[in-house]
């Protein structure tokens, strides 16, 4: 595996990796915008990577009962990794990946879901689908999938159609893997087999599915998806944080979560104004106006 | 020419130009009504939130429930059809607020609505002008074609900024009659001109979004039970009431939950019954 930067955000200084992830962000930048895809080599170090499947492993039990709609025969899912153990939060905060993406959105983009999926053995071939709905050819959500194993045709990696991003979809096609509505372009499928470590980035519009799990072993994944700013995340990871934990994040931590992102404003009826969801300026607002009506019959008119 | 032909061509023309104008949608009557309507609001708002009544212009947001008329405009058929061809059946409403540009007002800056990438149409501004709209009252300028300029790192929507002024000599002057709409691209470069008159200059601002955006206001959080159960369907479909929204995760039960309280809950109360039966079953 490729020593570029061992996971250290302290190598974000070394002019060498510097320009080296220049030179990679550039390369998929072009692949991104021409077939909705790339693959990014060696980036997540193997410690991590076993690290990751360790907890993954502690996760699953932990919630096999808990929630049993996220655990079939065929797969296992665990939503919402954010605040569940800090090494997903560091694989998603891969350096080349934060690269890319910063030089695809600009510097505020968020991360809408970090989720790990499991594939089973046995695993039946899923629908292809998209992620998200947009204009034909835009970018403005990017999936990356960070294989925990090596992810190969047998234990079902991703296949995806090139260039998929760029179609007109008909008004009723739907960002859902259980509606079998792309039959027609699995001939044109292509399967994307990549080494622990790698991680594979598409464009949320490009057809995409996992295959079937022939082998006899699991295939462990992480999945997070980065999206721009005024777009709506897929989850909202800031309300799923319990608050002791969202202490301990860091302040670039709290910018890619959406800590700080603009949410729809709500609108106070009875005052005619605005109230963002925060209780405390609310009430602040509302002592402010009292003032204001206080102090203003003191003032004689005219 | 066919609405459907008519719809086509001001897609076009907002997809190369980033703006169309759509003339006579609205009535004379229901343009007097509107103006009314806005005028009563306006009166009453003064007083309640003087914080929106500025120098330049009084705003008031979320006119919709405020009187039952402006329902109406945001779904005019000709706007609303064309609304929904660019932006897809399922677009919501983002904005939609009434304004009066001050008589020997402030000029509003050049700005933009929204970002995005260049050359896409993800939010469509739709402007009614309740009085007629010339040069003396201050109409509309935009920048033909501006949706596609690239802008740079940092640029904000935001209508004091003086991000835009270098283009200012480009800009065209809106002037339309009441009764007409102005269809813009959120992305073109625009602003509100000097009101040299005596009069106000009052419109409508009505803005529409892809179901995937987030849109400016939530309309339908903290909107009184009264007028929301007044709403139809397809009403409550365009305010975003069935909008999709980021799922929220119960970290306690490790359950996907939609932000429904009640849905929550009910939740809640079937895992601690499924508990109880298995405890009994056991």
């Amino acid at each position: 595996m490729m020593q570029l930067h061992a996971g250290s955000v302290n190598s974000w200084n070394d002019c060498t990796v510097k320009s080296r992830m220049l030179q990679l962000t550039d390369r998929h930048i072009n692949k991104i915008n021409t077939c909705g895809y790339t693959v990014i080599d060696d980036i997540v170090p193997i410690r991590q990577i076993a690290e990751a499947k360790r907890t993954l492993t502690k996760i699953y039990a932990g919630e096999k009962n808990l929630s049993p709609l996220l655990n079939s025969k065929l797969y296992q899912r665990s939503v919402c990794l954010v605040h569940k153990e800090k090494v997903f939060r560091s694989i998603c905060q891969t350096p080349e990946v934060l690269s890319l993406v910063s030089s695809l959105f600009g510097n505020d983009f968020t991360i809408g879901s970090l989720n790990a999926l499991t594939i089973k053995p046995g695993e039946e071939q899923q629908n292809l689908h998209f992620d998200q709905r947009g204009v034909a050819g835009a970018l403005s959500m990017l999936i990356v999938m960070f294989p925990l194993d090596d992810s190969t045709f047998e234990n079902g990696c991703t296949r995806l159609i090139p260039a998929s991003h760029q179609m007109v979809h008909r008004l009723d096609a739907k960002a859902d893997s259980t509606v079998n509505q792309f039959t027609h372009l699995e001939e044109q499928a292509i399967h994307v087999e990549v080494a622990a470590g790698s991680a594979i980035a598409f464009n949320a519009l490009l057809l995409h599915a996992v295959s079937r799990n022939t082998s006899n072993h699991f295939q462990d994944a992480v999945i997070a998806t980065y999206c721009r700013k005024w777009v709506k995340p897929l989850w909202n990871i800031v309300a799923s944080i319990p608050g002791n934990i969202s202490i301990n994040f860091t302040e670039e931590e709290r910018q890619l979560f959406g800590f700080y992102q603009s949410n729809p404003t709500p609108y106070d009826y009875k005052r005619c104004n605005i109230y963002t969801p925060s209780r405390l300026r609310a009430n602040l607002e509302r002592v402010r106006r009292k003032i204001y009506k206080m102090t203003n019959s003191l003032i004689p008119k005219g | 020419m066919s609405p459907l032909t008519d719809s086509k061509r001001y897609s076009e023309e907002i997809n190369t130009h980033g703006y169309t104008v759509v003339p006579n949608v609205i009535s004379a009557e229901l343009a007097v009504k509107a103006k009314t309507a806005l005028d009563r609001i306006f009166t009453r708002e003064k007083i309640i939130a003087p914080e929106l009544d500025s120098a330049m212009h009084q705003v008031s947001f979320c006119i919709a429930h405020k009187e039952r008329i402006f329902r109406s405009i945001c779904q005019i058929p000709e706007t609303l059809q064309l609304a929904r061809s660019v932006l897809g059946n399922d677009c919501t409403l983002s904005v939609f607020n009434g304004i009066s540009m001050k008589p020997h007002g402030d000029e509003q800056q050049l700005h933009i609505d929204q970002q995005g990438p260049a050359g896409e149409v993800e939010l469509l501004n739709m402007l009614f002008p309740l009085d007629d709209f010339t040069r003396g009252n201050g109409c509309t300028r935009l920048i033909p074609g501006s949706h596609k300029l690239v802008h740079a790192v940092g640029t904000t929507a935001d209508h004091r900024s003086t991000q835009f002024k270098h283009l200012e000599d480009q800009a065209i002057y809106m002037e339309i009659p009441v009764g007409s709409a102005i269809v813009y691209n959120g992305l073109i470069v625009h602003a509100g001109s000097r009101n040299r008159t005596d009069h106000p200059r009052r419109a409508l601002i009505v803005s529409y979004c892809r179901q995937w955006i987030q849109p400016q206001w939530d309309f339908v959080k903290g909107m009184p039970r009264h007028i929301l159960a007044d709403f139809t369907e397809e009403e409550r479909m365009l305010f975003g009431y069935y909008a999709e929204k980021p799922l929220i995760y119960d970290h306690k039960t490790a359950y996907v939950y939609s932000p429904s309280p009640f849905r929550k809950n009910l939740e809640r109360v079937r895992r601690k019954a499924d508990k109880l039966f298995s405890l009994f079953l056991r």
